[in-house]
């Protein structure tokens, strides 16, 4: 798993994330990923290149979420692939960590926040 | 939407094992399941997205049984086995841990507001949504679940 992060206008931070989000990946990108979070106010996680979503996956997107929304931010999900977004669908993350299409939506509703 | 029950029986007089693997209790466990299902699923005519649900059920089952499974610090060990059924592929994992039928398990909702999100309880309610089918029994000391998936003609 790779994880790569990029600052955009705004305050953003948008980290695109590539490989599998399972035990393994996630252990790879797990101190990296609580690292960007734990000091950025508005984050956008880019998951077109992510293959694969285990429970493991989703508690760290949870987790981290809830770092960024404690310093009064939001985490925004942009891309998944349709396996990877059923996954988060049925879990209902969905409904917490909000989902978009495109980078542009996304950004815009930083925007509006 | 998964079915479930206790079907296990009829499923073993007319299905065709076609591997099995054995797994010790360790956390790196769960990656060495997911390269043999990987190995094992070449030469079988599944689609993407079976081949997703079946990665993704075995994951969340196998980290379960590792992570919940025993009340020892002993060694143990998890049986896998693949087997046809017809136009079904059958992926039973077996193991000597507390008895835990993930059937009658419930899954607590969502809180509404992230703040209160407390992290884990998915991996089971993934399995029942994702797999077609799932048995549960326990013979003895050991439990076997087994998991249907379909096979694409």
């Amino acid at each position: 798993m790779k994880m790569c992060v990029e600052s955009l206008a705004g305050d953003i931070k948008k980290i695109t994330l590539t490989g599998s989000l399972d035990i393994a990946g996630a252990g790879e990108i797990d101190m990296q990923l609580s690292a960007v979070c734990g000091g950025a106010r508005q984050v956008l996680i880019d998951m077109a290149a992510v293959d694969f979503l285990a429970s493991i996956g989703i508690r760290s997107l949870v987790m981290n979420a809830k770092a960024v929304r404690n310093h009064g931010g939001k985490m925004l999900i942009v891309a998944p692939q349709p396996l990877v977004e059923k996954v988060l669908q049925t879990s209902g993350i969905h409904e917490l960590i909000p989902i978009f299409a495109t980078e542009a939506e996304a950004i815009a509703e930083l925007q509006v926040a | 939407m998964v079915t479930v029950g206790d079907g296990t029986a009829d499923m073993q007089q007319r299905s065709t094992r076609l591997a099995s693997y054995q797994i010790p209790n360790s956390i790196c466990g769960v990656s060495q399941a997911n390269a043999w299902l990987a190995d094992r699923i070449t030469s079988l005519s599944v689609s993407e997205q079976t081949w997703f649900s079946m990665r993704l059920c075995l994951e969340e089952v196998m980290t379960n049984i590792i992570t919940h499974a025993f009340a020892d610090d002993d060694g143990h060990v998890i049986s896998l086995s693949l087997s046809r059924l017809s136009d079904r592929l059958v992926l039973t994992i077996s193991d000597d841990g507390v008895p835990f039928d993930p059937i009658s398990f419930e899954r607590q909702s969502l809180p509404g507001r992230l703040e209160d999100v407390e992290p884990g309880g998915q991996g089971i309610h993934l399995v029942r949504n994702f797999a077609t089918d799932v048995h549960y029994r326990r013979e003895g000391r050991t439990n076997h679940l087994e998991l249907v998936f379909p096979l694409d003609s």
